[in-house]
């Protein structure tokens, strides 16, 4: 028979425990491994990872990363190497639902991209979707990464300390009334500052320059939260979130005068939860929230101009603010169906370029200027959902759902229905086959002028001339759970999109936005391919192989007349993961990644020009967009924890990690240079070697 | 400032050249055939235009083993009606000049084949000229002048726009009797609104092959059929002369005013679309830093590169 109640949900009837059950402690996670859970879904596409998996898996600077956790995946694209890209099924990047708690997260990065914005210490698990979105989760085109932090316990006390080699860890959790209220708190910082003032010191006291010029770097975020019982039916819960990055450079000129570019950016989330059960079959959660997302770029210059001092501070700032409720129901009305419906409103606020300058002469300020109110755009976000997962006979399930969106935008309202199916067919106890079907908007975009996660993307809502981002996606595979431990998944999808924006104007750090929507092509993509998950998985050892064959075009007719390959259009991924427990102390890891070359605009062609003097001029040109190959990209990272566990119960963990272990030099840009002979080459730039690392974790 | 800039920049690049290193790879292209580059860009303004067809090398292929096109084959079609051409021939391309006066609406087709490279195709349609159009025209400091277009435009179309201001000075009797030109159609350069390039001062746009056209799209709020766009022109220094010595009351019977005239051109898609990525490319810094793509060059010539494009113009009057 096939079961569709899964371990961890909710269950109907009397088989529904009490609510406080599953506020769980940080040291002895429930989350059941990703094996387990992902049995027995209609969805296609849904990956779960626990908290275990990210935290004996990938560790970059033996810091474990959710993001290049999920970068490893098939279907997945990590774009720049090392930067936290994740391009899902074809996706631009900008269009993954990152949920922390329910809320939307718009910065998911630190450092550039180097690091993801979320502390695994504090991950409970998540769930990331890559096709067959339920019709609850929305926004989005292309991924949903559904992140929970942990809650504190409700009986004892419990904490971690961790201390890597740029950055360190420390959270605590424990009872504020005992059985009733618990909080966690996390807070995680890299001292990066503590190492760029000694090399800025040596470059000042090398300089030929008189001035002296600092620089430091940093990011931390906390995490924090109080959760309250207030009956057997009824569950408060306050989370708070803030991560920042900050870059500082100062110079100091030999006449006294001071300049500072002071960089700050990153996210505030705060959330108010509210589960309860509302009767025997109905349970409900209602969330209502607060997402910032803030970048900030200040240039100040303090000077003496004939004795009087002068000070200047400028600003250009970027936000989004957006402020939101949802509900959301569960309904068990029969043991075959589960209903889930509910709404949400989020009211944002985009402010894409603030310009704030104020400058104090002598006694007191005598200009500010300030454009907040001029810059904003304004959007309402309503949305509806129903989605039904109907056990229709013993081996059918069907998940059917409708989502209704209204999205209203200075001078313009959107009206979309997303339609979403996915079905589950079990032919045998060891074959289920799936099949999805989902429409997605996304009222967003993200502008970026160039690869990295920088502070000066900015988010803008949809306009007037520029509709939402639309995206069609079919899938369905087969899905082996063999004897023996092993697991073979094989699944293929095609996905289309509409309405993607490509950036066409002046190629600056900070594109002008005042009229974005002129400075921007709407284009089509479309992406499809398969890919393969073959494991063979023991509670001591794991072994996965993860093949993904895959297609990834675009058409701008802004840019070039016909189909073209998208930069992240790679044709085969290969990853081998191996996770083994040699025993309670001791356990290694090791990761092999192997996937075909970005691809790249270059020229292609030249027209030489040959001059009476014998010398000789060029004109390039390129026959079509990402008309070049990188050379193949591989790594393998390794690593080893050792765990010892003391009398009384706590935990060591020495970590060792080695990043690109043979220091395969993996080009993240290219140019093309002419040789003796008049042909041309391509000239990779690398710039990541070998990278090991340790770290030391202490639990208890 | 600029030490500042010049420190961070050589920390960043002591930090990157510590760990980076330079990998030659052989260039791996989608295709490594020699293609045929064709810029043709018909006009309702003249009564004939050219075709100029280059061979462009593959850059895969030494230049030893390059060979010019030989043989080369070029046919243009008006609505399916082969169209006489006469050869000629410069340094670096082939010419071809064709007697024919596009009308709007007309299809024009050109084929070219050479021995050793792909065979091109390309098509453009004579896009309908601007019906009607008024002019606002500002002189402001620093030689620059202010011009306000207000123009019929239909709202459920996509339109591709270019204009050309001209200036001339002319000297006159106090009664308005025209004596002579001082300086003659004097093009110049035009600064385009900030969403069209970044705000910098100064930028004068001057297309390698559209002359001083500014082009823009039509992606505008429409107010009744009608837009407005707004620009700034600014004369070219080269042109500035003094007037000191024809300034009125100097021989208290003549004076010396600036005229204009506008031209507003409709342009095809193709047209516009290859100018603005030639544009871009120029000022790709991000692409220049290795930070973003190169900015792609667009091309409808299908197997080869280059441009056909179609232009219908409107005359304004010549006003002071």
């Amino acid at each position: 028979m096939c079961a569709f109640a899964q371990p961890g949900e909710r269950l109907p009837a009397d088989s529904v425990p009490d609510v406080r059950v599953r506020h769980d402690t940080l040291s002895e996670s429930r989350i059941t491994a990703w094996r387990e859970r992902k049995e027995n879904r209609t969805q296609t596409g849904l990956m779960k990872l626990d908290s275990q998996w990210l935290n004996r898996g990938f560790a970059f600077m033996s810091t474990p990363d959710l993001i290049k956790s999920l970068q490893m995946l098939p279907g997945v694209t990590a774009g720049t190497e090392l930067m936290s890209g994740l391009y899902v099924h074809g996706g631009t990047g900008s269009d993954n639902l990152f949920l922390l708690n329910d809320v939307p997260l718009y910065q998911v990065s630190h450092f550039a991209g180097l690091f993801s914005s979320f502390n695994t210490e504090l991950v409970e698990g998540l769930d990331f979707y890559k096709s067959g979105f339920p019709a609850r989760f929305g926004g989005r085109l292309s991924s949903v990464v559904d992140v929970k932090t942990k809650t504190g316990d409700m009986e004892d006390y419990h904490g971690t300390f961790s201390l890597g080699l740029i950055d360190g860890n420390i959270s605590v959790s424990g009872p504020i009334i005992k059985g009733r209220t618990s909080f966690y708190l996390g807070l995680r910082r890299t001292w990066l500052d503590v190492v760029t003032a000694p090399m800025m010191a040596m470059e000042n006291s090398m300089s030929i320059y008189e001035d002296d010029t600092s620089m430091s770097y940093a990011f931390w975020d906390a995490n924090a939260g109080i959760t309250h019982l207030i009956d057997n039916d009824n569950s408060l819960a306050l989370n708070f979130y803030m991560g920042r990055d900050d870059l500082g450079i100062t110079s100091r000129s030999i006449d006294s005068s001071e300049m500072e570019v002071i960089t700050r950016w990153g996210n505030i989330l705060t959330s108010l939860s509210w589960d309860s059960r509302l009767s025997s079959d109905i349970y409900s959660k209602i969330v209502l929230f607060h997402s910032n997302n803030l970048s900030r770029i200040g240039f100040g210059l303090d000077e003496t101009i004939e004795g009087t001092r002068t000070w200047t501070e400028m600003a250009n700032i970027t936000l989004v603010n957006d402020f939101g409720l949802k509900a959301d129901f569960d309904w068990f009305p029969l043991p075959a169906h589960h209903v889930r419906f509910g709404g949400s409103y989020q009211y944002h606020t985009y402010t894409p370029e603030r310009y704030d300058r104020m400058n104090v002469s002598g006694n007191g300020p005598d200009f500010h200027y300030d454009d907040t109110e001029e810059g904003n755009y304004y959007g309402h976000e309503t949305a509806l959902y129903i989605e039904d997962e109907i056990l229709l006979w013993d081996c059918l399930g069907v998940n059917a759902g409708m989502r209704y969106v209204l999205f209203g935008v200075t001078g313009k309202v959107y009206n979309v229905l997303e339609p979403r199916v996915a079905m589950s067919y079990r032919c045998a106890p060891w074959l289920d086959i799936k099949a999805s079907y989902t429409d997605m908007n996304q009222f967003n975009h993200q502008l970026a002028s160039n690869y990295m996660d920088l502070p000066t993307n900015t988010w803008m809502p949809v306009a007037e001339k520029i509709g939402p981002l639309h995206s069609r996606q079919v899938a369905g595979g087969l899905y082996f759970n063999l004897p023996h431990h092993l697991v073979l998944n094989l699944e293929g999808y095609y996905k289309t999109m509409d309405n993607l924006q490509e950036y066409t104007g002046t190629n600056t750090f900070y594109p002008p936005l005042n009229e974005w929507e002129y400075s921007f092509s709407s284009g089509l993509g479309r992406a499809y391919g398969m890919e393969v998950e073959f494991a063979w998985r023991t509670p001591t050892t794991d072994l996965s192989a993860f093949y993904t064959l895959s297609w990834n075009e675009r058409f701008f007719e802004d840019i070039y007349p016909e189909w073209y390959p998208d930069r992240n259009d790679h044709r085969h991924k290969i990853t081998l993961m191996a996770n083994h427990r040699f025993s309670k102390g001791f356990e290694i890891y090791a990761a092999w990644n192997w996937q075909s070359g970005r691809r790249f605009t270059a020229y292609s062609h030249v027209v030489s020009h040959v001059y009476d003097d014998g010398s000789v001029s060029y004109d390039f040109y390129n026959t079509s967009p990402n008309n070049l190959k990188m050379p193949p990209y591989h790594r393998l990272d390794i690593g080893m924890n050792f765990r010892k566990k003391t009398s009384k119960g706590n935990e060591s963990v020495w970590n060792i990690s080695v990043y690109n272990a043979y220091c395969r030099m993996n080009p993240i840009m290219a140019m093309v240079e002419e040789k003796k002979d008049g042909t041309f080459e391509g000239v990779g730039i690398a710039v990541i070697p070998i990278i090991p690392s340790f770290s030391y974790t202490y639990r208890f | 400032m600029k030490c500042l800039y010049i420190k961070v920049l050589a920390l960043v690049c002591v930090l990157v050249s510590l760990v980076s290193c330079e990998r030659r790879f052989e260039l791996e292209y989608e295709d490594v055939e020699d293609r045929l580059r064709v810029k043709c860009q018909p006009s309702t303004m003249w009564d004939n235009y050219t075709i100029l067809v280059t061979g462009v090398r593959s850059m895969g292929k030494p230049f030893k083993k390059y060979k010019h096109p030989d043989g080369l084959d070029v046919k243009l079609f008006v609505d399916g009606e082969l169209m006489e051409m006469s050869q000629w021939q410069s340094e670096t391309a082939l010419g071809f000049n064709v007697k024919h006066t596009p009308m709007p609406g007309q299809k024009i087709r050109l084929e070219a084949s050479a021995a050793g490279f792909v065979p091109v195709h390309a098509e453009v349609v004579v896009p309908d000229p601007v019906e009607d159009f008024e002019v606002s025209f500002e002189e402001l400091e620093d030689r620059y002048y202010g011009v306000t277009l207000k123009y019929a435009d239909n709202p459920d179309t996509e339109d591709m726009y270019g204009v050309v201001v001209y200036l001339r000075r002319v000297k006159e009797t106090l009664g308005g009797e025209f004596v002579e030109f001082v300086e003659r159609e004097v093009c110049s350069g035009i600064e385009l609104p900030s969403y069209f390039l970044d705000a910098s001062d100064g930028i004068l746009l001057d297309y390698a092959n559209g002359g001083n056209i500014a082009i823009w799209r039509d992606t505008r709020a429409n107010d009744g059929g009608y837009q407005n766009y707004t620009f700034s022109v600014r004369r070219h220094e080269d042109y500035q002369v003094s007037d000191t010595g024809l300034a009125v009351g100097n021989d208290g019977t003549h004076v010396v005013r600036t005229q204009y005239r506008v031209s507003v051109f409709k342009v095809s898609k193709e047209y516009y679309r290859y100018h603005f990525g030639v544009w871009s490319d120029h000022n790709n810094i991000m692409g220049a830093m290795g930070l973003s793509s190169p900015t792609n060059t667009y091309t409808n010539i299908h197997g080869g590169l280059g441009v056909l494009g179609a232009i219908s113009h409107m005359h304004g009057e010549w006003r002071y």
